[in-house]
């Protein structure tokens, strides 16, 4: 596989990878859970491993990194589970927010915040990975392991759904 | 005013995802670096073993076979096996009348790697298999369900 020379000027090319996806991916695993600590080991063990088992991978296998991050917070979540001590999904905290708080959108980045979580799941997460992880739907997919179409029209409703939750608090006007 | 989509999409592309604390760089960097990394990894996924991937349901097969011996026993139909082999018992006293196979659940296991380090999806398909006997003698009618969790692994395709 040839890979241009800008993909190694971070060094290794997993640094180069983490410097391009680290926030996206700790975003993506914070759908499932809900404390910052708690995604930072869900993406740390979902990166090596990947890293580990595919040492030359491109960006073209980038999306499955999303996937690997998708199935470690869910085996977390079942562990949790079966210890009896399962969270409920994690309400709006001003101190763990989703977005950087030191942007000047900080009021908007709550609100959407807030308007995430109201989405169901399965299309929250590819509203996500749409926006914030830059995938195309082909690489959602890949990534989800549903069909294309089901991944368009599920980022769609999610649209929709966010712009409605949205409207009473004026947010285009911001 | 009424945002279009494009514009809406923008708005939500100009917040900037948190970014991760500076030892998550660190911890990734030490583990990928430390040769004992793979086994604290593969320790906390939850792949299927060897023997579950060559024999795929069988554990809830075994439960199944145990609960059907248990019932046909109950029944006075199937002698132990130091008395009267199980097969000779069973299927002399019995038809088969129905045998179905019913797909209750199918579940993304996530990301799995096979030979050769290629991913793969893993998928597990939880199926109930009914059988129903009927004793032509008596018209006893015997039914057993047998709960199986099929791993299926998918390879998925590099672009």
């Amino acid at each position: 596989m040839n890979r241009p020379q800008s993909e190694y000027i971070s060094g290794e090319p997993w640094q180069t990878c983490y410097a391009q996806l680290a926030p996206k991916l700790l975003l993506f695993a914070r759908q499932w859970v809900g404390s910052v600590a708690d995604a930072e080991d869900v993406v740390q063990t979902a990166f090596v491993k990947f890293w580990r088992h595919q040492p030359d991978a491109g960006p073209e296998h980038y999306p499955l990194l999303y996937s690997a991050v998708r199935s470690t917070a869910l085996d977390l979540l079942r562990a949790d589970s079966r210890r009896g001590r399962r969270e409920q999904f994690v309400a709006t905290d001003p101190d763990e927010p989703f977005f950087d708080p030191t942007i000047e959108h900080r009021e908007n980045s709550d609100l959407i915040h807030t308007a995430l979580q109201q989405l169901p799941e399965s299309q929250r997460e590819v509203l996500v990975l749409r926006i914030w992880g830059d995938l195309t739907f082909a690489e959602i997919a890949t990534a989800l392991g549903g069909s294309i179409n089901t991944v368009a029209s599920r980022y769609r409703y999610a649209l929709d759904a966010l712009r409605r939750i949205l409207k009473p608090h004026e947010y285009e006007r911001a | 005013m009424n945002m279009n989509e494009p514009d809406f999409e923008n708005q939500l592309r100009a917040l900037r995802p948190l970014a991760p604390s500076a030892s998550l760089e660190e911890n990734i960097a030490r583990e990928l670096t430390s040769p004992r990394a793979i086994a604290t990894v593969e320790s906390r996924g939850e792949a299927p073993g060897f023997f579950e991937r060559i024999f795929p349901g069988l554990r809830w097969a075994f439960a199944g076979a145990a609960g059907a011996a248990a019932v046909l026993l109950a029944m006075g139909r199937l002698q132990p096996p130091s008395v009267l082999p199980a097969t000779q018992s069973a299927s002399a006293d019995f038809e088969t009348v129905e045998v179905t196979r019913d797909l209750v659940a199918a579940e993304d296991g996530g990301l799995v790697y096979e030979d050769e380090d290629e991913p793969a999806r893993l998928v597990r398909y939880t199926t109930i298999e009914r059988h129903v006997w009927t004793h032509p003698g008596s018209g006893a009618r015997l039914e057993v369900e047998i709960p199986r969790e099929d791993v299926v692994i998918v390879p998925i395709a590099m672009q």
